[in-house]
């Protein structure tokens, strides 16, 4: 039995469109590479801390608050 | 060597010159726009659960074809839209330049907005790829990547051009936010949809909805907070160390969160364990950005009924405690089985997205608009207003989808049929209604409020909006 979902055709082997790639995956190698993705995704966040720490962005980690506050506020102590 | 090659940085009162006013206005527009359509998208669809035939037998008018009109409007209309508007005007006044091809933004504007009309109206027709937030067909799918992916490329070399050597905590985030959508909207709309079938299609798409929230409103978010609350309180940031941490510790835990979808699930139970692992460890992020906030504030409650902006940001702060509270214990298996497929969920999402994003969306956006159109705030009385309708909107919205869901989901664990579970949620269902039309009727007041804002005309003594940076017109009018 075959149900219609605006352009996608489904039925119990999913979506027609997937018909050419047929293969089907085990599970367990797709959860590796959901895995794999989430990894990626956390590592190259693990780069840019590493290229923050090499370019000196956490020294006098406080300083940057004031800056950036102090470029937009000039006169809150008079309020 | 970075250092030598940057520009001087302008002094405070040149940073408005920094800022396309008209670009930011035409987004705010759209953004408004969208803030009083998609939300009310949501509230037909729930008038529905209390009266199934009042929409007519049109295809159209179906909850399936309204649910994810709602959701892709809030997500890519309302929120996105005003996140746009308000990163080109903080950008270049962090960045201390102006954004790199600026007038890019306008063919930008008309081309997200369009593309988001256009794509909105096909789910209606039905044209869907079934895939949750992912629902848009391909040609407006390429749209969108092809607006956020060029809004990255001007915004990092707006950053990469800046005058201060280090990155205000916002900046991280805004990075974060759309390099990690850039690669994510790869990944959901043009891998997921046509390679992978079946419960591996599942699987996979569990990764990108929660990357939408997790890497993409989430970052944005806070984006949005970290600039407005300390210039709208009137106090430097509480701690940018610990903003910092936050800013990491989402970095790294968040992507392993999205797996948490699919406990007892075939997928390997070791991937489930990790995903509840990682969605637990949020709990440092949420902490370290809430102690902030609220360390913002500190000294400056006194202000509070009278700062409308801060008002807007403060409440999205509680709505985000008890959502992400919610979130995090949501992953626990044993607080999964009663909560499960139930409007337990449907309650955190609106917290979530709504209660805490779109509203601190909102919060940027009376800051900025008054500024932006050089006049003082059309009524603060009707500010208030709709900041009361918003807030008791979904305060009433979260308990009853609280309280519905986990009745629905312990009926369900007792072995009551689903037919017989109806009855006794029917109220909650009722209730969520009356307080979704309470938020709609808040934000039509809000941007009614801000239309009189751009259309008042600006008294002489208050002229001088732009000529003071940051305060100049202090949250819901001078002050």
């Amino acid at each position: 039995m075959r149900m219609s979902a605006g352009n996608v055709a489904l039925g119990a082997g999913g979506p027609c469109r997937f018909r050419r790639a047929e293969r089907r995956l085990p599970l367990v190698e797709l959860t590796i590479g959901q895995f794999l993705v989430a990894l990626c995704m956390s590592l190259g966040a693990l780069c840019f801390f590493i290229w923050g720490v090499m370019s000196g962005m956490f020294k006098d980690v406080e300083a940057i608050k004031m800056r950036a506050y102090r470029a937009e506020v000039a006169d809150d102590d008079e309020q | 060597m970075a250092e030598v090659l940057r520009a001087e940085r302008p002094l405070p009162g040149q940073l408005d010159e920094l800022v396309n006013f008209p670009l930011v206005r035409l987004w705010l527009y759209w953004g408004m726009f969208w803030l009083l359509l998609a939300p009310t998208f949501g509230v037909m669809a729930s008038v529905l659960f209390s009266f199934p035939d009042y929409l007519g037998p049109s295809e159209y008018l179906t909850f399936g074809r309204l649910r994810p009109v709602h959701v892709n409007g809030v997500i890519f209309g309302a929120f996105s839209t005003l996140f746009f508007g308000l990163c080109y005007y903080l950008v270049p006044r962090l960045a201390g330049v102006r954004v790199h091809a600026e007038g890019l933004g306008y063919w930008l504007a008309w081309l997200w907005n369009i593309t988001l009309a256009i794509g909105l109206l096909s789910l209606l027709l039905g044209w869907n790829q079934g895939l949750e937030a992912g629902e848009f067909p391909l040609a407006i799918d390429i749209g969108i990547f092809l607006v956020i992916a060029t809004m990255t490329w001007q915004f990092i070399v707006t950053i990469m051009r800046r005058t201060e050597p280090q990155l205000y905590v916002a900046l991280w985030y805004l990075i974060a936010a759309f390099v990690w959508t850039d690669v994510n909207l790869i990944l959901g709309s043009f891998i997921l949809p046509y390679t992978l079938p079946g419960i591996n299609n599942a699987a996979f798409h569990g990764l990108f909805i929660h990357y939408i929230v997790g890497l993409w409103i989430t970052p944005a978010g806070y984006v949005l907070i970290y600039y407005f609350l300390p210039v709208s309180a009137r106090n430097p940031l509480f701690s940018h160390k610990l903003s910092l941490i936050g800013f990491w510790s989402l970095a790294l835990f968040y992507p392993f969160v999205g797996i948490h979808h699919y406990l007892y699930s075939p997928i390997a139970d070791w991937a489930e364990t990790l995903s509840i692992i990682s969605s637990m460890l949020l709990i440092i992020p949420v902490w370290t950005v809430l102690v902030n906030f609220f360390g913002t504030m500190k000294g400056k409650w006194s202000s509070f009924g009278t700062n409308l902006p801060a008002k807007f940001l403060i409440m999205g702060s509680l709505m985000y405690l008890i959502g992400c509270f919610q979130g995090s214990t949501e992953a626990l298996r044993l607080i999964q089985q009663p909560t499960h497929f139930t409007d337990f969920v449907i309650s955190h999402s609106h917290l979530t997205v709504f209660g805490t994003f779109v509203v601190w969306a909102i919060g940027g956006l009376v800051y900025v608009w008054p500024r932006v159109v050089g006049r003082e705030l059309w009524s603060f009385k009707m500010g208030n207003w709709s900041f009361w309708l918003i807030t008791a909107g979904i305060s009433v919205m979260g308990l009853v989808l609280t309280a519905g869901g986990l009745q629905q989901g312990y009926m369900w664990m007792a072995g009551t049929e689903w037919l017989n579970s109806l009855v006794p949620v029917s109220p909650y269902w009722f209730l969520r209604t009356l307080a979704g039309l309470s938020m709609d009727i808040g934000m039509s007041l809000l941007v009614l409020n801000l239309m009189m804002t751009a259309l008042s005309r600006p008294a002489p003594a208050r002229e001088p909006a732009r000529d003071v940076p940051g305060g100049a017109v202090p949250a819901g009018g001078m002050q």
